[in-house]
């Protein structure tokens, strides 16, 4: 409610509408993970990976695939929430096209990384999620990230999309 | 003969009937008092200005605009930073108000507007479905205003479940600057690209 004091309102109209677009920036299954979710328009992905007392790398564990024949998108990793990272010696997630660019590092159960440098996918290229991991204990721990994406060198408009990792 | 004659009888009756309400509703009496309103016209309090990200089209006198986003995405989030922006030509108070939203497919499963004052600086924005982004040319500070909707299932952070629209912001006092509107959408997991939704977002200016 207004100011009481208020005695002319002014109603200025701006309208929105609002159009759908097929995403260019999709996700596939990897080759390292387990109980792939992918939801039917690809821009959701859930997977499962098995920690270890020694140090694993896996390289493959999800594909970032930029399905436009004609733009260049940027990319980055940030994480969203978590739970049950306390068993986490090392969690560490990177892309990966040749050079690995980390992006977001969990180490003896403290977030140290929380977001990583934008890196770019050509078009019709794939990049894929590798992930390092050492836990201390059985159990489970979910990492929740957010895949930010834009087009070219632009800032703006920005998607953003979910990848859940559990840890077992 | 005799039908004719009960038929002209019965016409003859009819009329007569009308005419004596005819005159009964003649006797009531209408009294006009004069009174004289002048109305004036006056520059509009804001002008809208075309965002950094997408093209508005803004009328004479800058006091209605219409824009039009497209990158709206099945389970993903769209932020346009900078989608809109007004001018305060008359500092009083604002508020942001969705007015309504015609979404007769659904695509949108939660929507967010804010408000920032314009500056030189960035300031990160905490989205509602989680991460941040960056606000660029803000004066620093968080948003002035902001409000939102969301359907039924969706994250009730949004704002205002669309059945119970209109909802408005609070009220900020707003000086003669500009403002930048920043929207987060998420589309419906089933939206087509065949498929849109209008809102109409209105500023409520007082003094």
């Amino acid at each position: 409610m207004a100011s009481a004091q208020a005695s002319t309102y002014n109603y200025y109209t701006a309208f929105t509408e609002c159009n759908v677009s097929a995403p260019d920036v999709i996700f596939k299954t990897g080759t390292n993970g387990t109980a792939y979710v992918i939801s039917m328009n690809k821009t959701w992905a859930k997977v499962n990976v098995t920690g270890t007392l020694t140090e694993t790398y896996y390289e493959y564990v999800l594909n970032i695939t930029n399905l436009s024949n004609n733009i260049n998108y940027t990319v980055k990793l940030e994480k969203a929430t978590i739970d049950g990272i306390g068993r986490l010696t090392n969690f560490t997630a990177y892309f990966h096209d040749g050079t690995p660019s980390r992006q977001i590092e969990i180490s003896n159960g403290t977030v140290t990384q929380s977001s990583g440098s934008w890196c770019s996918i050509a078009t019709s290229a794939t990049i894929y999620i590798s992930i390092a991991i050492k836990v201390s204990t059985s159990g489970i721990s979910t990492v929740d990230l957010r895949l930010h994406v834009v087009k070219g060198d632009t800032t703006s408009p920005e998607i953003v999309q979910t990848v859940t990792i559990n840890v077992n | 003969m005799e039908n004719k004659l009960r038929t002209l009888l019965s016409v003859k009756v009819a009329l007569t009937i009308a005419m004596v309400s005819l005159v009964l509703v003649a006797a009531t009496i209408y009294y006009y008092y004069t009174s004289t309103v002048t109305v004036s016209v006056e520059a509009p309090k804001i002008n809208w200005v075309t965002g950094g990200d997408v093209a508005a089209t803004i009328s004479g006198n800058k006091s209605y605009c219409t824009v039009s986003i497209s990158k709206l995405q099945p389970n993903a989030t769209t932020v346009y930073t900078s989608a809109l922006k007004f001018t305060v030509v008359a500092a009083g108070t604002i508020k942001l108000q969705i007015a309504s939203v015609t979404d007769s497919n659904s695509i949108i499963w939660g929507m967010r507007f804010y408000i920032y004052k314009s500056g030189a600086s960035d300031k990160n924005l905490t989205l509602v479905d989680g991460g941040q982004v960056t606000v660029g040319s803000t004066d620093g500070g968080g948003p002035v205003a902001q409000v939102g909707f969301y359907q039924t299932g969706a994250n009730t952070n949004y704002g205002t479940l669309i059945g119970s629209l209109p909802a408005g912001s609070t009220g900020f006092a707003a000086t003669t600057t500009t403002y930048i509107i920043v929207l987060e959408a998420m589309g419906e997991e089933t939206c087509q690209t065949t498929e849109s939704a209008t809102i109409n977002l209105r500023l409520i200016w007082y003094a």
